[in-house]
């Protein structure tokens, strides 16, 4: 497949929307959008039944994956060959961009619904998914890896300059972290960065740009989720989820997972938290409020999820 | 002066190749023998970071410790020396992991190699599942035919295999 190829016309498109429309059931749950990087896939898993609504095949060894359902938007970057792919939430492929060697992290930020790419040689790229024209550029620390945005602010972490950069405004800050920070969550203000290889979340001040606390971990966390008051981290190695409390950031409990847990994300009714499993090739889903292991559905292999991934369906 | 400013260059550069092909793409491989013991056996045999003796290969092992964090020096019969480090021990849940705190080709054909060692109980005998997560040799785009995915998953199966046959030699395969 040409790397330039756009799957249909924008009225071609919209026509298929429409189908899409109809074709799903009124009272949906949100959508789970879950990058398989060994197998080369994305499935999409309705997360109230847990059924599996689409299997889709996505090459290049993707990692990375965000959603927006207010604009039917998927976007995930597969790392080899480096590319943008971009979905509607009915798993249509709408188009395959090209992106720089290295594209690693997605986000997508709110104000346009345009990709923020960070590519780890060393800047943020923002991509526009439409034409996949690369429309700004920001220099960062050593090795960007996660990255979050919300409406005026987007942050980046830099796994080996051990810091995150804050870009505002065309302005950049950059705030030291604990040692090879890797995923970024943004929440009430704040932004919850996992150190991977100081096994602690740094949380920093948005508005003061600099750390407040250090949450504890277990080892390598990845990734970090809120529903319920709650955080969870996905502690890799240790094959855990770190439960702490929001606003006291204190550690409330751990929940024994899969092997190798990444990519960790909540429903939008906060009921819910799923986390992708690369090692054990399954998604397990947690009840927030029992903090339970409720099911655990089978994914192709390496499972990632990397980012925003599931979708909130209004 | 200069000479040593091209050298760090050049040290730079291949670090930061390494370090870029390092994102995106991890290998795992999954390997398991049913064992003709008791998981409690066999754990009395493999559950220690210092004590290797069940695998042939290993002539030398200094361990500093036996909790998390604790490294060990392990010298093989072939001559090559490799680094680890211990992960996590569970003897309750019979479980050991394990990493090379540096590569080493010569040990073993990839690079950032940890090593999962479960024992699961099927019907009082040991299930022994060897999990390997590791990238290729080679980090860089355009790996050479050795050292890329494929190749690299066959060296780390390769030595899960050596494991395994060590295993069933002591203890004799189940079913």
């Amino acid at each position: 497949m040409s790397l330039r190829q756009a799957c249909g016309a924008p009225l071609f498109g919209a026509a298929l929307c429409l189908a899409c429309l109809y074709a799903v059931p009124e009272a949906r749950a949100d959508l789970a959008a879950i990058t398989s990087q060994n197998a080369d896939a994305l499935t999409l898993v309705d997360t109230e039944s847990l059924e599996i609504v689409a299997s889709l095949p996505l090459p290049g060894k993707p990692a990375a994956v965000a959603t927006e359902a207010g604009r039917d938007l998927i976007l995930a970057v597969a790392t080899d060959p480096a590319a943008l792919h971009v979905f509607d939430l009915s798993g249509t492929a709408r188009a395959v961009w090209p992106l720089p060697d290295g594209a690693f992290g997605v986000a997508i930020r709110p104000e346009s619904g345009t990709a923020l790419v960070s590519v780890i040689t060393g800047f943020v790229a923002e991509i526009d998914p439409e034409s996949g024209r690369e429309l700004s550029r920001w220099q960062t620390g050593a090795m960007p890896s996660g990255l979050a945005a919300e409406p005026g602010l987007i942050v980046v972490a830099n796994r080996d300059a051990d810091s995150v950069t804050l870009i505002s405004a065309g302005e950049t800050r950059e705030v030291a972290t604990g040692h090879h920070p890797f995923g970024v969550t943004l929440y009430e203000g704040r932004a919850f960065v996992t150190d991977v290889l100081s096994d602690q979340v740094s949380v920093i001040d948005l508005a003061g740009a600099r750390v407040i606390a250090r949450i504890p971990t277990g080892e390598r966390p990845y990734a970090v989720a809120f529903a319920a008051g709650k955080g969870f981290v996905s502690n890799q190695y240790e094959a855990s989820l770190t439960v702490f409390d929001a606003d006291s950031l204190e550690v409330l409990t751990s929940i024994a997972t899969d092997d190798y847990p990444e990519g960790v994300a909540a429903t939008a009714d906060e009921s819910r938290i799923l986390v992708a499993n690369w090692f054990s090739d399954t998604v397990q889903v947690i009840d927030s409020q029992s903090l339970e292991v409720i099911a655990r559905l089978e994914m192709p292999a390496g499972p990632r999820a990397f980012g925003r991934f599931i979708a909130a369906i209004p | 002066m200069k000479k040593l400013m091209i050298a760090i260059s050049a040290c730079l550069a291949l670090l930061a190749g390494m370090a870029q092909a390092h994102g995106p793409s991890r290998l795992k491989s999954e390997q398991s023998v049913l064992l003709n013991a008791s998981p409690e056996e066999v754990w009395a045999v493999i559950g220690s970071f210092s004590d290797m003796t069940w695998l042939p290969s290993v002539t030398s092992i200094t361990a500093t410790g036996a909790e998390k964090g604790a490294t060990r020096a392990r010298v093989l019969d072939s001559g090559v020396s490799i680094n680890e480090e211990l992960l996590k021990i569970d003897p309750a849940k019979f479980a050991i992991s394990t990493r090379l705190t540096e590569d080493n080709l010569d040990y073993i054909k990839a690079t950032n190699y940890a090593l999962h060692i479960t024992l699961k109980d099927e019907g009082g005998k040991a299930r022994v599942e060897l999990k390997s997560a590791f990238y290729r040799a080679f980090p860089q785009n355009d790996p050479p035919a050795d050292l890329n995915d494929d190749a690299s998953t066959a060296a780390v199966e390769a030595l899960g295999q050596q494991m395994i046959e060590a295993l069933v030699a002591r203890f004799g395969a189940a079913g």
